[in-house]
């Protein structure tokens, strides 16, 4: 995973360092940002029986990351619908098969690309927010006022914006599933010639319960990772707003890494 | 009750390598106002954070009311936490809350409070400060004075059994800084916490303080009433004295 060097400045590789120190150093501030990512992990979870309903503020957090987010989500959705079902048109065209337009777009959309394209521009539009504004809070003092009030600040901050993203990433990958099966659909009637109920046809029977709900699996826990990974690179910023652009960086770079990892793990759970 | 509210005995902190805190002790009588004088650097704030738990020491003993706090785990020491107030240099007002909701925030958090318990603590809060009227203001909104002050009556609105101010008066113009210094004098005179102040200015010093001490390579050096250090003879307190008063800051001295 990305290491973090601004959480652990001391450990910041020195010029005259030789190339294997660096990697070993690299590897030692991985660990430490993994380790850092499960413990406030763990504490979240083990908050969930104290989550706060904060009426307003879970209202507007939900329009934040779900509803500001459907734009982007359904255009990108769209047109990625459309890009596989022409490259991969063209190809069954040539063979003869283009009449399986349906099931490929359906079960690529469903199993792969709806969550993880939906978990990309989620890291990008919201966890790098969480991780700026959390990040300003920490060298602002703002955590350590929240500490100092009785108030834990895992519970307080990462709690509610771990459980609201990982509702919305499900409910935004549903969207873009339909989005994106509906951009295929239309290019396969349009450019590739497959009739759009030939389509609808072959994409329902070929697609099963499994295929749907192991991306909304996928989803859910690409949600929590995402929020976990960019409120912990937030939790952890030093030294102003140098720290809070590398911190921001850094939760980025990560979530992208875990959710790669994630996403085999999970596909190989499902359909091992 | 006991005799001391906070003990620090044979503290010692380094923070990267670098010693902060060499065996420092330190007593603070209940209802007393305690500050703890000194240059930038040399350790105050860390001290402070020892104090309320947000660092450990590296060895030594912290006792809070006759507890010693080395001995609770996070979550007891977040409870434990509502014995103190603290008033933080930057204000560490939370940015997206109003002035209302900031006060009220730590008691909405204890969830032991209904909605018009929470409207009377931060309306009388908000009438110490001499803020009636401020609720609905977002922090940005504020000046440097007033942030101070809503800051001020988060810190009371638990009614902490101790407060703790990190230089409360930096960073504010004399007059400003003087309303705050007859703030805290006049909350230590209404609320009989025990405060501990940290400050680099010695006129907020001598103006908030029972006791003073003076805190330099990670010791307290020298201690007494202000009146007691205004006629030491000690040499490290003599020199201090004299550079504050010629430069407003002993950070300063050099440009001078």
């Amino acid at each position: 995973m990305a290491a973090n060097n601004n959480t652990h400045p001391e450990t910041e590789a020195a010029p005259s360092e030789g190339p294997l120190a660096g990697v070993g150093r690299g590897l030692v501030t991985a660990c430490q940002t993994a380790g850092e990512t499960l413990g406030v992990l763990g504490r979240t979870i083990a908050s969930l029986p104290h989550l706060p309903f904060r009426g307003r503020e879970t209202l507007n957090q939900m329009y934040y990351y779900g509803v500001s987010s459907l734009g982007v989500t359904s255009l990108f959705a769209l047109f990625s619908g459309m890009i596989i079902a022409f490259n991969t048109g063209v190809v069954l065209r040539d063979l003869g098969m283009q009449q399986s337009i349906g099931s490929i777009s359906a079960v690529a959309f469903c199993r792969e690309w709806g969550p993880v394209m939906t978990a990309v521009i989620l890291t990008a539009r919201v966890g790098s927010s969480m991780t700026a504004e959390i990040g300003t809070m920490k060298v602002s003092e703002e955590i350590d006022a929240l500490e100092v009030m009785g108030i834990d600040p895992v519970q307080y901050l990462v709690l509610p914006r771990m459980v609201t993203l990982a509702l919305m990433t499900t409910v935004l990958t549903m969207i873009a599933d339909l989005v994106g099966i509906f951009g295929s659909g239309l290019v396969g009637q349009l450019q590739i010639g497959v009739d759009y109920r030939v389509f609808y046809d072959d994409a329902v029977s070929y697609l099963k319960f499994k295929d749907v709900i192991s991306g909304l699996v996928k989803a859910f826990i690409f949600g929590i990772m995402i929020a976990t990974v960019c409120c912990t690179q937030g939790l952890v910023t030093k030294g102003g707003a140098r720290g809070v652009g590398k911190s921001t960086m850094y939760a980025v770079v990560s979530s992208l890494l875990f959710m790669i990892v994630l996403d085999y793990i999970i596909a190989k759970i499902f359909f091992g | 009750m006991t005799t001391e509210m906070i003990r620090m005995e044979r503290v010692t902190k380094r923070l990267r390598g670098k010693l902060v805190l060499d065996e420092m002790s330190l007593s603070v009588r209940p209802s007393d106002t305690y500050v703890i004088l000194g240059p930038s650097g040399v350790g105050k704030s860390v001290t402070l954070k020892l104090i309320i738990g947000l660092m450990k020491p590296d060895a030594g003993r912290i006792i809070i009311d006759g507890t010693d706090i080395a001995t609770l785990d996070r979550r007891e020491m977040l409870g434990f936490r509502r014995i103190y107030g603290f008033l933080f240099q930057s204000s560490a007002l939370i940015n997206w809350l109003s002035v209302f909701e900031n006060i009220a925030l730590p008691l909405r958090e204890s969830r032991k409070y209904k909605d018009n318990e929470i409207r009377e603590e931060v309306t009388r809060c908000l009438s110490l400060v001499e803020l009636d009227g401020a609720e609905n203001l977002m922090p940005d909104q504020l000046s440097g004075g007033m942030r101070k002050r809503v800051a001020l009556a988060r810190a009371i609105v638990t009614k902490p059994r101790i407060i703790l101010y990190d230089e409360p008066t930096t960073g504010l113009d004399p007059i400003v800084a003087e309303t705050i210094n007859q703030l805290i004098v006049r909350l230590q005179e209404k609320l009989h916490t025990t405060s501990v102040v940290v400050t680099h200015d010695l006129h907020s010093a001598f103006t908030v303080g029972n006791t003073i001490g003076l805190l330099e390579e990670g010791k307290i050096i020298a201690e007494g009433t202000p009146q007691q250090l205004m006629q030491s003879a000690e040499p490290s307190v003599r020199r201090f004295i004299s550079v504050t008063r010629v430069s407003g800051s002993p950070n300063n001295a050099g440009q001078h």
